[in-house]
């Protein structure tokens, strides 16, 4: 698990299908401070963030007044991961 | 003498009476004639007109019951009924037009007046903006998703939920002055709908 980080969640988000790439660009380039991978994908979520944040405030700011207002994105599931259970190969 | 002239005079006063209330029967006449024939030839274009008319009213009728009793704003159907609304109405504005139905250049001045002030309110109706998008919270807690205000969603804390979820929806909201001026389109309407009944059934 990174130092820094308190907090980290997967983001599931949903866009339409001609948008993910764009939102997958731009939480990159614009949220590279807290996003640390983003992909697009199949499923039921369109596009997959995963996102550390120092404290769990950031987090929900992050999500409601960030990603939420990236063009395109209709809904946001934000899972926050327990760090005990968490691996990193 | 003078008796004879007063006869004579009377005479020619009845008679002339007589022939201004044969002519005056015989504009009525005319007139019935006309209104007959003009209905007889544009009765599909009223019934176009009545039926557009119906379909307004029945459809500002369920968006106003549903718009006062629904307590999620972003409820589709409520979205439904506003596109309803909207879509009837274009169908109104369409028939009230003599450019594409020529009944609405034979209709009585007044009833043809009751139409366009339905069609005007209408418009006025239409003109204010009910759409509105807005973020919708809630979190899922032993599997069950609960609603949250914006506001509350930042005194969560880690473990607080096992998802947060974040929609964007579209909201319907009602525009100042709705609760008046639904009133006004249903009265206009049923004006309009009783004339134009009356008027087919001539």
């Amino acid at each position: 698990m990174p130092s820094k980080a308190v907090v980290s969640a997967f983001v599931l988000i949903t866009v339409p299908a001609n948008r993910s790439g764009d939102v997958v660009d731009r939480l990159i380039d614009e949220y590279s401070e807290f996003v640390v991978e983003a992909a697009a994908v199949y499923g039921e979520a369109d596009v997959i963030a995963k996102v550390e944040t120092p404290s769990v405030d950031q987090l929900h700011q992050l999500v409601m007044t960030k990603i939420q207002n990236l063009p395109g994105v209709q809904v946001t599931r934000t899972f926050i991961i327990i760090p005990q259970l968490h691996r990193i190969r | 003498m003078s008796a004879a002239l007063a006869a004579i005079g009377g005479v020619l006063i009845s008679a002339f009476a007589s022939i201004l209330a044969i002519q005056y029967q015989h504009q009525v006449t005319e007139r019935n004639e006309h209104k007959r024939q003009a209905l007889e030839r544009h009765l599909s274009h009223y019934e176009r007109i009545f039926v557009s008319a119906r379909s307004v009213q029945d459809a500002v009728r369920d968006y106003r019951t549903v718009s006062d009793r629904v307590t999620d704003r972003s409820d589709p159907f409520l979205r439904q009924l506003l596109a309803i609304v909207s879509k009837s109405a274009y169908d109104y504005f369409f028939e009230v037009d003599w450019r594409h139905n020529p009944g609405m250049a034979y209709l009585d001045l007044k009833l043809e007046g009751k139409c366009m002030r339905a069609r005007d309110l209408l418009i006025q109706w239409l003109s204010r903006p009910r759409i509105a998008t807005g973020d919708i919270a809630s979190v899922r807690v032993a599997g069950r998703f609960t609603r949250r205000s914006l506001s509350s969603v930042q005194s969560l804390k880690v473990g607080d939920y096992e998802e947060l979820r974040i929609e964007r929806q579209l909201l319907v909201t009602p525009a100042a002055g709705d609760t008046r001026l639904l009133a006004e389109l249903d009265t206009a309407f049923t004006a309009v709908i009783v004339e134009l009944k009356a008027v087919m059934a001539y």
